[in-house]
């Protein structure tokens, strides 16, 4: 049994949970092992001032055998990226590990968004991706994909077609809020 | 109100007009995805909505009134919004 009780068995995997999530810190790890913040769905709610970055578990990156994931971390996470691991500690779940990342169909709310603009560090993405602008003249189009949101994509289309922040934050609030 | 549609709770000529703008784009009316889409249509396109008020609105408390009024059409949540819109404004504006 590890001495923190982290795990429920002395047979890791007779208990875990799985998980989808996605990343929302992937720097500041205090033990420098590359380790990442990520908010589960279904697990952690959706909004910061209900569980803050900072208070959701970091969570080990599993790294191809080869890597040592000493130094930099090597994982290529990125904010916004979406994830699947495993809770090692089961239902108290405050013991993640990431398996991999998942490709996410990109709504046509971020297709006009430039690689500079699609990394938006320290920012916070869900199932639209990191960040997301409509076009300045016309409504927005899209490639087709599921139904979601991200408000960091909301809120910078909402900046990149001339709203001010404050009418940024309204609909963004206004439309999270509505399909959370 | 069961005849109020979707998110935004679109109703008559507004409802009328988001189900013309999925045709030409055919797109499902019934994705939130088209439904958010419209939103930012309407707002930018369409004056009936006080687009331009709502986008220079100097205060949150401003474009939520203006939202509630013109988009949505009920103040109902207003509160709600405000805080969640403060919290939104400080998670991404820089």
């Amino acid at each position: 049994m590890s001495e923190l009780n982290l795990f429920e068995s002395e047979f890791y995997g007779d208990k875990i949970r799985w998980f989808i999530g996605i990343v929302e810190k992937v720097d500041g790890d205090p033990q420098t092992l590359g380790r990442v913040k990520v908010r589960a769905f279904g697990i952690h709610n959706a909004y910061i001032s209900e569980i803050a970055i900072d208070d959701l578990p970091w969570a080990t990156v599993m790294v191809p055998t080869g890597v040592s994931g000493t130094g930099q971390s090597p994982t290529g996470l990125q904010n916004g990226t979406m994830v699947f691991g495993v809770f090692l500690d089961g239902k108290h779940s405050q013991n993640p590990v990431v398996l991999g990342s998942l490709p996410k169909i990109e709504s046509g709310l971020v297709d006009n968004i430039t690689p500079q603009q699609k990394i938006k560090p320290g920012k916070v993405g869900t199932n639209l991706g990191a960040s997301g602008t409509l076009s300045n003249t016309t409504p927005p189009t899209r490639s087709g994909s599921s139904a979601g949101g991200s408000g960091d994509a909301l809120y910078s289309a909402g900046i990149n077609n001339g709203f001010g922040s404050d009418a940024a934050a309204v609909m963004t609030a206004s439309i999270m809020d509505r399909i959370s | 109100m069961s005849d109020r549609f979707g998110i935004f709770k679109l109703q008559g000529e507004r409802l009328r007009q988001f189900y013309e703008f999925c045709n030409e784009k055919s797109l499902s009316p019934d994705e939130e995805l088209t439904q958010i889409e419209y939103a930012f249509y309407e707002i930018m396109k369409n004056p009936s909505v006080e687009g331009n008020l709502f986008r220079k609105a100097s205060s949150i408390e401003e474009a939520a009134a203006l939202f509630h009024t013109y988009v949505l059409e009920d103040m109902t949540g207003y509160d709600r919004t405000v805080k969640l819109a403060y919290e939104f404004k400080n998670r991404y504006g820089s």
